[in-house]
């Protein structure tokens, strides 16, 4: 850069306009960075994640369809990257504007600390209190201001006495304060970086369910059959099955949770997870299944949830005539319809759950919130990480799977399933023991035959019913067995007096059927 | 500006440290639960990214080639039940007649495939054509089953077991053992059946496609 020769300047001459807005970037990026790293440590959300909730908050709906429109699941990180990038942007002019005028840019940067620190005190994922959750903006807003007061001033050019031509800047003192700088930058993104956790999974660890209002009855003696290697009456949490398409499990903490409940109703509802918890709650054992379960498969489950019955916030929202259907959201904008006749159904008992067997929701199975509908196959009722309920018609929404060739309409299928003996399994002559499992939500469970290769249909022993929402178990033994490989073969017949088809129909489009058959040796 | 080259270090330096932004920014959020799952056609918990990872055999590139995508391709068997993927094969078709109930209907072993955790040894069309014609009728009557049956559970191990591992002598649901040498383009079974793919997942078992049909030591 040349030096200035003849004319005197007409304005103040400054240091480069890019190292002003360097040092204004590097202020802002440090400070939020300190911030950051401090908010780590308290336990509490960061500045740049309580500006990124309120701006999403703020967006207008075109803004935010759009978004969703182009960038998917994406339109999150977008929108937080396009907060990040105009924060960036405004840092630097400040900086620039401040090697003229520093206390315009001292300015600037004091408004953007306390943008930041009024979102803070209005973030409601913070699980600390208020004078807790503002710490990290203030010392975003301290460090800022300071980081940028040192490194404009090094930029002063220096002016000898008598002297006109104006000598460069303290190059020694601005290097040092960008030092400064970078250090917060490594310390507080560091802490950040390699300190944070879920945000999610920090409320869920705060939640206490109360107490049902409506408690479960006691499972019945017997309801779990005397077989070794049967399923447990009630499936662990730790074993329950798992499938969704989620690419990854959305954290969603409880502190901000808000289930909207809106479309063809009288009144929209807005709840908070606290509201949810202050509802009369109802706990009920209810066993789910997937759609995409083969003959003989893994996905079901038996669990006991606890939740408000859907039918009572529908009716409080007063469902306008002419509705067919809800379509629900999830926390990924994942959607779902349901018919809902099923969820206005008291009998039947649909649920917004909080609670699956007697703790929150893990994270993987919809914390902090979800549906749970006896008697339809999840695909139409059980949506997780659950935050929007619209009613509406059929005819005005297509939700993701029946998008993609499954029913609309998915009761589950009559089924039964042997879990003893297991595939290929030996088994001693003198004491085989056959047992697994039959289902029929919604209608219950009242016969289970087996036959053993090509013989006559067995009565076997039913285990207990709890209610006609839950499996049932079941049990049998081959009394003078002969060795040898054999087959069972199982099928069960339901309250209605409908037995189990023996046809053989793929998952697709509402639910595979069939009798379900294991080989196995008798030694 | 005397020295442009200590304003560029400062830059430099400046600029590197502002990547950290992105550490402070994007860490919070980045949890997940150890079990993900892949987006797909039907609602799936397996994740079917990685399932071509660790193929042996020098047929694994023509199979992929011949089929790319879809319920059949190495991703889309990794989603299903064994019997059910074997299903979607175009190199299986006969196979799955034989344990489905179509070769022989006393001969079902569908479900119990699908029921457990196993290893597969399965001949390819190809193979079963290199079975006398007289052999495969006479599996196919009510006095060949009990032999289809012994044919088809000495193709199967209990447990899943990975390329690296499958040398060696396995025990099979036939109760006869098998044994397994080589690796890499070069394993054999029994020393003449060779693997043309091997080691493809399905959502209960590990998948060896062979070039003829093994037959279980006379006993």
């Amino acid at each position: 850069m040349s030096e200035t020769t003849t004319a005197a300047p007409a304005t103040r001459a400054t240091a480069p306009w890019w190292t002003g807005a360097l040092s204004g970037l590097l202020a802002a990026v440090a400070g939020v960075a300190l911030g950051s790293g401090v908010a780590t440590l308290l336990g509490v959300p960061t500045p740049i994640e309580s500006v990124g909730n309120r701006v999403i908050d703020l967006v207008p709906r075109p803004l935010k369809e759009f978004a969703i429109e182009q960038f998917g699941t994406n339109d999150k990180p977008v929108l937080i990257g396009s907060v990040a990038a105009t924060l960036l942007v405004a840092a630097a002019v400040a900086g620039w504007l401040g090697l003229r005028r520093p206390r315009l840019a001292l300015g600037i940067t004091a408004l953007l600390g306390l943008a930041a620190l009024v979102t803070a005190a209005l973030d409601r994922t913070s699980t600390a209190n208020v004078v807790v959750t503002v710490i990290p903006s203030l010392v975003t807003l301290a460090v800022s201001l300071l980081l940028l007061v040192r490194l404009l001033k090094a930029l002063e050019l220096s002016r000898k006495v008598g002297d006109e031509t104006p000598a460069g800047f303290d190059r020694r003192a601005f290097l040092q304060a960008v030092l400064i700088a970078s250090a917060a930058m490594a310390i507080g993104g560091g802490v950040t970086r390699f300190l944070g956790s879920s945000a999610a999974k920090d409320s869920r660890a705060d939640v206490m369910l109360p107490q049902p209002a409506t408690p479960a009855p006691a499972v019945p003696a017997g309801a779990q059959a005397d077989v070794k290697g049967i399923s447990p009456y009630i499936t662990p949490n730790r074993d329950f099955y798992r499938i969704d398409t989620a690419l990854r499990v959305p954290q969603v903490p409880a502190d901000t949770f808000n289930l909207r409940i809106h479309g063809m109703v009288e009144k929209e509802l807005n709840l908070s997870f606290e509201d949810l918890l202050k509802e009369r709650l109802v706990e009920s054992r209810i066993t789910l299944t997937c759609v995409s379960n083969e003959v003989g498969g893994p996905y079901v489950g038996n669990a006991a949830w606890l939740g408000v019955p859907v039918a009572e916030l529908l009716a409080r929202a007063g469902v306008k005539d002419g509705a067919d259907a809800v379509k629900t959201t999830s926390a990924d904008d994942m959607t779902i319809g349901t018919p809902l006749e099923a969820l206005t159904d008291t009998e039947r008992g649909a649920l917004i759950a909080v609670g699956m067997n007697g703790e929150p929701l893990p994270l993987e199975h919809g914390f902090p919130v979800r549906m749970v509908v006896p008697g339809l196959y999840g695909y139409v009722s059980a949506t997780k990480w659950l935050v929007d309920i619209e009613v509406t018609k059929f005819s005005d929404f297509k939700a993701y799977w029946t998008t993609r060739g499954y029913d609309a309409e998915a009761p589950i299928k009559l089924s039964s399933r042997i879990d003893v003996p297991k595939a290929f399994e030996a088994l001693p002559r003198d004491n085989v023991r056959i047992g697994g499992v039959a289902w029929a939500q919604s209608v219950g469970i009242e016969r289970v035959e087996v036959k053993i290769d090509d013989g006559d249909w067995q009565d076997v022993d039913l285990a207990a019913q709890d209610n006609v929402n839950t499996w049932r178990q079941w049990s049998w033994t081959w009394e003078d067995a002969t060795e040898g490989t054999h087959q069972v073969t199982v099928r069960a017949t339901d309250a209605d007096g409908t037995t189990q088809t023996s046809d053989r129909v793929p998952i697709a489009p509402d639910g595979s059927t069939g009798w379900h058959n294991v080989r196995f040796r008798v030694e | 500006m005397r020295t442009t080259t200590k304003s560029k270090s400062l830059a430099i330096a400046a600029v590197a440290s502002l990547s950290l932004f992105t550490a402070a920014c994007g860490s919070s959020s980045d949890d997940s639960a150890s079990s993900d799952s892949e987006s797909s056609s039907t609602p799936s918990s397996e994740a079917a990214s990685d399932a071509g990872s660790d193929l042996v055999g020098p047929g694994c590139a023509d199979y992929a080639k011949a089929v790319p995508d879809g319920a059949g391709s190495v991703e889309g068997m990794a989603q299903d039940p064994v019997a059910t993927a074997a299903s979607n094969n175009p190199l299986l078709k006969t196979l799955v007649q034989a344990v489905s109930g179509k070769l022989n209907p006393d001969v079902n072993l569908v479900d119990t495939l699908n029921g457990g955790e196993f290893t597969v040894f399965a001949p390819v069309d190809d193979a079963f054509a290199k079975l006398p014609a007289d052999t495969v009728k006479t599996l196919g009557t009510p006095e060949g089953a009990k032999t289809l049956e012994s044919v088809l559970t000495y193709h199967v191990i209990p447990g899943q077991i990975a390329p690296d591992e499958i040398d060696g002598t396995h025990k099979t649901v036939n109760g006869a053992d098998l044994e397994v040498t080589g690796s890499g383009d070069d394993i054999k079974v029994n020393g003449n059946a060779a693997v043309i793919c091997g080691g493809v997942k399905t959502a209960n078992a590990t998948v060896y496609l062979i070039d003829s049909v093994l037959m279980p030591p006379a006993s």
